[in-house]
């Protein structure tokens, strides 16, 4: 008990450095962040007083766990933030723990959201999976009827999402241990949904859910999309498990429907996966089948090709909600057309960034200048646009400053700057915290690359 | 959604490591090109290895990073091992002949398209100005461009591309926070 609840608070300490990395470079636009605000910006502010080091291993965030675990008796009676973190908590269970580098009021708020946590606790197990969670995170996919769910995961704020994702997610653990949960769910499910046993929705079920069990990721990951390149690779051992997790609720729900409904074509180690044990003629007869059954729904031409069609639109519109989640600002946007082209941008965007970064990183690395470098470095004109198009954390005013900074240092010449480079870096601090501070340094001694440095949403 | 926890920490291991080991093998000073250059082939072999065998682009990274003989001397012994296990056990030989099949069945296809018109179509003069064409040709155009962008989709079709781009946004993305971090932390 004891040894589970310290792994579910490491969980939720994760769980909340990244959202509260979401909330700090706000990129993400989920509710969950909105109410994240509040308490996020506590937990940034630390971030920031600590200097912004990388994440935290592992190990560390276990050692918070234990300490805070020990604390924990000492300050369950402090509620001075009951109020704010009563809505919060319930959609962001597990709400993060804060770090402990200000012990006394990082405890006293870790110990009350660990109280908060305990009284959600049914609601956390769901949402928290441990990571022998294949097959609950498989109970989860069974309702391929219910596509909607995942979106409800990252971004319920209410309570009755909540109560709505326990019920689920009670329904789903019950399924696998017995198949009678499966069969309520799909009977309760009432509208005649095609009963199409592909992978599609439940590969995409496991991004979303990859967000509540981070620590599965490979293997998570890996079976989603080990999924999609099954028809090309057979021995993909490593989605072996999401597959098989995926494979469970297959046969369960083989009971429900027509018997002679068969799965999609696995590869020969599906014959490993241990069905639940109720079917055992439907798991012998399930590695031979080859084609999907799919049932055309009410009212609906029953043509063999326009059920195809209609399958193939179903999956891309499917994935394209995805994206539409991942991509910021495409919530609006519908279509195809569209929506490729913000994807587009924004794979673009991403790799550019990434390039700077690179670039960024072998300059530091390069002990000695020359001038050559130096030209090179001053070149990018695309920092200013990103630093102008992002500008999400910082304030209008500094944006407004450094994007002028930018500019003007650029087309200021390049025989200040490569007099100025040699002493950069103590003057690139200097400036940036200057900067921090609303003080407006002089212009002309900007260096390129710490004037966007700070602030840099993502 | 956002890429596991692991997968970053990974990545940061990964990459560090990679960055010492050039640094310590490059000896001298090289070209800021060269640096550049480098550094992404580490980034990206790191970033791959990190990722793992999930995901399309993850090994149409290794299989190009394995090609290029002249990697191998900054990637490291250790992580040569790693990329042939990833790369060789799917006879992942990169796109090339695989495309080049593919392709000549698109070129047939194109001229089959221009010669045979469904029935119900208006007539040519008017085929510009319908919308649901030019939709499909502007959808076209784009997924072709994603091909471009994204290692190792070209040879996917409309349904695995759109999923591959959506892992690949997610890993990217967490990407892109870990080295601005990181390049925070260095001083730059």
């Amino acid at each position: 008990m004891r040894s589970w609840s310290e792994a579910k608070l490491s969980f939720r300490e994760e769980r909340k450095m990244d959202l509260g990395e979401k909330g700090k470079f706000g990129l993400e636009k989920r509710t969950v962040d909105s109410l994240n605000c509040n308490t996020t910006g506590l937990t940034t502010t630390e971030w920031n007083q600590i200097g912004s080091l990388p994440c935290p291993s592992a190990s560390m965030v276990d050692s918070f766990g234990h300490v805070i675990w020990n604390q924990l008796p000492s300050n369950t009676h402090n509620l001075s933030f009951s109020n704010a973190q009563a809505t919060a908590s319930s959609s962001t269970i597990g709400k993060p723990v804060p770090m402990n580098w200000n012990p006394s009021d990082s405890l006293t708020k870790g110990g009350m959201f660990f109280s908060t946590g305990m009284g959600m606790l049914p609601l956390s197990l769901s949402q928290f999976p441990c990571d022998a969670g294949f097959t609950e995170r498989a109970a989860r996919f069974s309702c391929f009827s219910d596509v909607a769910y995942p979106f409800i995961v990252p971004g319920s704020s209410d309570a009755t999402a909540e109560a709505q994702m326990q019920k689920n997610e009670a329904d789903r653990i019950e399924a696998l241990k017995g198949r009678s949960g499966l069969i309520d769910q799909s009977s309760n499910s009432g509208s005649p949904m095609k009963e199409q046993r592909e992978k599609g929705p439940n590969e995409f079920s496991e991004p979303e859910f990859s967000d509540d069990a981070r620590d599965e990721s490979p293997n998570s990951s890996k079976g989603v999309f080990g999924i999609n390149k099954r028809k090309r690779s057979n021995q993909d051992m490593e989605s072996d498990q999401g597959q098989a997790a995926a494979q469970l609720p297959f046969e369960a729900a083989k009971d429900v429907t027509d018997n002679k409904q068969k799965e999609e074509k696995n590869s020969s180690t599906m014959a490993n996966v241990k069905p639940l044990g109720k079917n055992p003629k439907e798991s012998g007869e399930a590695p031979k089948e080859d084609y999907i059954h799919v049932r055309a729904r009410r009212g609906q031409a029953t043509n063999s090709h326009s059920l195809a069609e209609r399958v193939r639109r179903e999956k891309i519109s499917e994935r394209m909600k995805f994206l539409q989640d991942l991509v910021p600002g495409c919530s609006k946007v519908t279509g195809k057309a569209v929506m490729l082209d913000e994807i587009i941008n924004y794979v673009q965007s991403l790799q550019r960034q990434v390039e700077l970064f690179q670039t960024r990183t072998g300059s530091s690395s390069v002990i000695g200048f020359t001038p050559e470098m130096i030209h090179q470095q001053l070149h990018p004109p695309h920092q200013g646009l990103i630093q102008v198009g992002m500008a999400g954390v910082m304030n209008p005013s500094d944006a407004f400053r450094r994007a002028l900074n930018v500019q003007l240092a650029s087309t200021s010449g390049f025989k200040d700057s490569t007099q100025q480079m040699t002493n950069a870096w103590d003057e690139d601090l200097h400036n940036v915290v200057q900067m921090t501070y609303g003080n407006n340094p002089p212009l002309k001694t900007q260096d390129l690359n710490g004037a966007p440095r700070d602030g840099f949403p993502l | 959604m956002q890429a596991p926890r692991n997968f970053k920490h990974d990545f940061l291991k990964h990459f560090l490591l990679g960055l010492h080991v050039s640094r310590d093998s490059s000896g001298g000073m090289m070209s800021l090109n060269e640096r550049e250059r480098e550094i992404k082939h580490l980034a990206d072999a790191a970033m791959a290895l990190a990722r793992g065998d999930g995901a399309n682009w993850s090994r149409a990274l290794i299989a190009g990073l394995a090609k290029k003989e002249n990697n191998e001397a900054f990637i490291g012994k250790k992580h040569c091992k790693e990329f042939e296990s990833i790369a060789s056990p799917h006879g992942y030989h990169g796109t090339s002949s695989f495309l080049k099949r593919k392709m000549i069945m698109k070129r047939k296809s194109f001229n089959s398209r221009l010669k045979v018109r469904k029935k119900g179509f208006p007539s040519p003069s008017s085929s510009r100005v319908i919308p649901s064409v030019l939709a499909r040709r502007i959808v076209r155009k784009r997924t072709q461009v994603l091909k471009r962008i994204i290692p190792g989709a070209e040879s996917l079709d409309g349904i695995s591309l759109l999923s591959e781009t959506l892992d690949y946004v997610v890993y990217l993305r967490a990407q892109a926070n870990i080295m601005q971090r990181l390049t925070r932390v260095f001083g730059v």
